[in-house]
């Protein structure tokens, strides 16, 4: 096995979260059971599946998923201290997320396999971004939402593996087809979906995948200015049409100051309350962004700076650094140009994500209201954050080793 | 007291274990892939060049864009791809006008490939071997007990009829069949798809007269006819009279033939 030894650093993931979970499962001389059943299964979730693919299946690196497991612990604290009532719900999106996960590493396994996945998964993106527009219901100004039987998800999130999937291609095939054309036109589909649903930053999130796939598709710098051009063309064109919504995302732009109790009202709370934090924060729950709106989902990273202090916050975004570079470097020795493509794309996206979120909420950028990869709160979210982490693992020769033992 | 103690200590301790956490599994991560080595190899039968194969996925074509480039006008851009999927070699030929040919078949869609099995893209031949070949030289690439192109009779036949007065001296060896030609009482030998031709090539992509093989006061040159495909020699496009020495390997349109001095 290499990579970090498995064993000890489990134990230091398991040490983390029984001080982080300790927190929230003793407060005030109380115990909260249900974060306690939440830890324990937890925890015995990451021990089952470590021991399993370290000793069973023989894989030989788990820090993709070690780096998950961790991220998705802060989560849950996070959720158990601000938002307990919705623990029970964040959990089973996690588990659902994670057998998502070995379920998608099963089907792409086999190339040829997940080829036969590929024109299915592109029609039900498809049919499902229809559906959601013409069914969705309003949550906080985009019509992205779907409600059925009382439990409500955003399409956009599970369209986004279908979306790489569908982009991800074998070598033969990419060297048949010659041309991004029905590629094009179904991400255009999609994007522009996305567009009339106002999910603008998710738009603009899968405008960037895309990118990111034409160029590992085609290979061609000039083919990516064409497409950036003939985006930023259309971008002027929508914004000439729907001026009114586009600048309204615009407006406390590097403004925030100016509307402190207005638009600007949650970013000037993350700037102020992050640097309250310091680096090592006031300890978990002790925090006052928690009781602004949307805390634990678009403001999560301000909570992580001010309740856990900037040291972690900073190692939370640094390892979207680490698993972008990791993609990158997946592609290059990878069993398929299928894996290589999926790879960089969802590294691609989970980084592009986290840096929107990240410097949408400090005002770096405008607030498009996405959220942090692994750590918002959020059903979707955390399901497609564990799919689309597939991708990665399946493009690590190292994932595989074990089976040709 | 004791929940106070925690928080107090978990806010100096968490960001340590933190930092192991992350950095040893970042640094992990960064580290990468596993490399995949070498893990085949393509052998030239014309030159006995050996090119290896260090993907799962190794695409071939006269474009600069493949991995393994072939600039013979008779292999199209995007010409094949060879892959390894889940322990079995496979070869996808990518609509080449040419075709591709495993061991004289053409392959329609994809073919798989075994240790030593004989590729031919457009007038290009390979031996595929999973092992590094202990000596390199053409002539030790093993037969094919096939005719080279079988696969469509109209184009590929490619067959040499060789007049049969074999005498001792300098010869041309057909590198695939093994046939050889005594060329000691000749002044000239033409190469091409004419039926007069002394060497007889039913390749469509060959001219009827497509090279000529002649003796000069220094020895024997070989000459292109202005043929469209084109003639190599030793991979190299023959651009005007060449001398041709012991061991010269001429190509025309894949059929691959061997200049031998035996004196």
């Amino acid at each position: 096995m290499t990579g970090p030894k498995w064993l000890p650093t489990l134990l230091l993931i398991s040490i983390f979260q029984a001080i982080t979970f300790y927190q929230v499962i003793f407060v005030d001389g109380k115990t909260n059971e249900t974060a306690l059943m939440v830890f324990a299964i937890y925890s015995a979730i990451e021990w089952l599946y470590s021991i399993a693919s370290s000793i069973v299946l023989r894989k030989s690196s788990l820090a993709l998923e070690f780096i998950a497991f961790f991220l998705t612990g802060i989560s849950l604290v996070i959720v158990a201290s601000s938002a307990p009532s919705l623990l029970v719900k964040q959990f089973i999106a996690v588990c659902i997320g994670f057998v998502l996960y070995i379920v998608m590493l099963f089907i792409i396994a086999n190339v040829d396999r997940a080829e036969k996945f590929r024109i299915p998964m592109a029609a039900g993106a498809i049919i499902l971004l229809v559906f959601t527009l013409i069914f969705a219901r309003a949550i906080n100004g985009a019509y992205n939402w779907i409600v059925i039987g009382g439990f409500s998800f955003q399409s956009a999130e599970l369209v986004k593996v279908a979306f790489i999937f569908v982009g991800a291609a074998t070598l033969e095939k990419l060297q048949s087809t010659k041309h991004l054309t029905a590629y094009v036109v179904f991400s255009l589909v999609c994007i522009a979906l996305l567009f009339l649903m106002r999910d603008l930053g998710t738009a603009l999130i899968f405008f960037f995948t895309f990118i990111v796939l034409a160029f590992m598709r085609s290979g061609d710098i000039r083919t990516i200015i064409f497409l950036c051009m003939g985006a930023a063309m259309a971008a002027g064109l929508i914004v000439l049409m729907r001026s009114d919504y586009v600048m309204n995302r615009f407006a406390t732009y590097r403004h925030v100051w100016d509307y402190v109790d207005g638009k600007g009202y949650q970013q000037t709370r993350v700037l102020t309350y992050s640097v309250s934090g310091g680096l090592l924060g006031l300890g978990i729950g002790n925090g006052k962004l928690q009781n602004v709106f949307a805390a634990t989902e678009d403001l999560v990273f301000g909570v992580l700076c001010e309740e856990w202090g900037i040291l972690i916050a900073f190692l939370v975004a640094l390892s979207f650094v680490f698993i972008f570079i990791h993609s990158i470097r997946c592609a290059k020795g990878s069993r398929s140009a299928f894996y290589s493509i999926a790879s960089c794309a969802a590294g691609g996206l989970f980084l592009f994500q986290a840096a929107l979120n990240i410097f949408g909420v400090t005002d770096f950028l405008p607030l498009t209201g996405v959220t942090l990869p692994f750590i918002s709160r959020g059903g979707s979210s955390t399901i497609s954050c564990w799919a689309l982490l597939a991708f990665i693992k399946a493009a690590d020769n190292r994932t595989w080793a074990g089976g040709k033992k | 007291m004791q929940t106070a103690f925690i928080v107090s200590f978990g806010r100096w301790i968490l960001p340590i274990i933190a930092f192991y956490i992350i950095v040893g599994c970042g640094v992990s991560l960064v580290r990468g892939n596993r490399k995949v080595g070498t893990i085949g190899y393509l052998i030239n039968s014309a030159n006995g060049d050996e090119i290896p194969l260090t993907s799962y996925e190794t695409s071939i074509g006269r474009s600069n864009s493949c991995d393994i480039v072939l600039s013979y006008t008779t292999v199209s851009r995007f010409h094949a791809v060879i892959a390894k999927r889940g322990g079995k070699w496979m070869i996808f030929d990518t609509y080449s006008k040419t075709g591709t040919f495993i061991n004289g078949q053409q392959i329609h869609g994809k073919g798989f490939i075994e240790d030593g099995d004989t590729l031919v893209f457009g007038n290009a031949v390979f031996r595929f071997t999973e092992h590094k070949a202990k000596n390199e030289h053409p002539e030790d690439v093993p037969l094919s007990t096939s005719p080279l192109f079988v696969g469509d009779e109209k184009f590929y036949t490619g067959e040499i009829l060789i007049p049969q007065k074999i005498k001792k001296g300098c010869l041309i060896e057909n590198c695939i069949t093994g046939e050889q030609m005594e060329i000691d009482d000749m002044d000239s030998i033409l190469i091409g798809r004419s039926n007069d031709a002394h060497i007889h090539i039913s390749i469509q992509a060959a001219s009827r007269n497509h090279a000529l093989i002649s003796r000069s006061d220094s020895g024997w040159i070989i000459e292109d006819l202005d043929s469209a495909a084109g003639t190599l020699l030793n991979g190299e496009p023959v651009t005007e009279c060449t001398p041709l020495k012991d061991g010269d390997i001429i190509e025309i349109c894949g059929f691959t033939v061997k200049f031998v001095e035996n004196n």
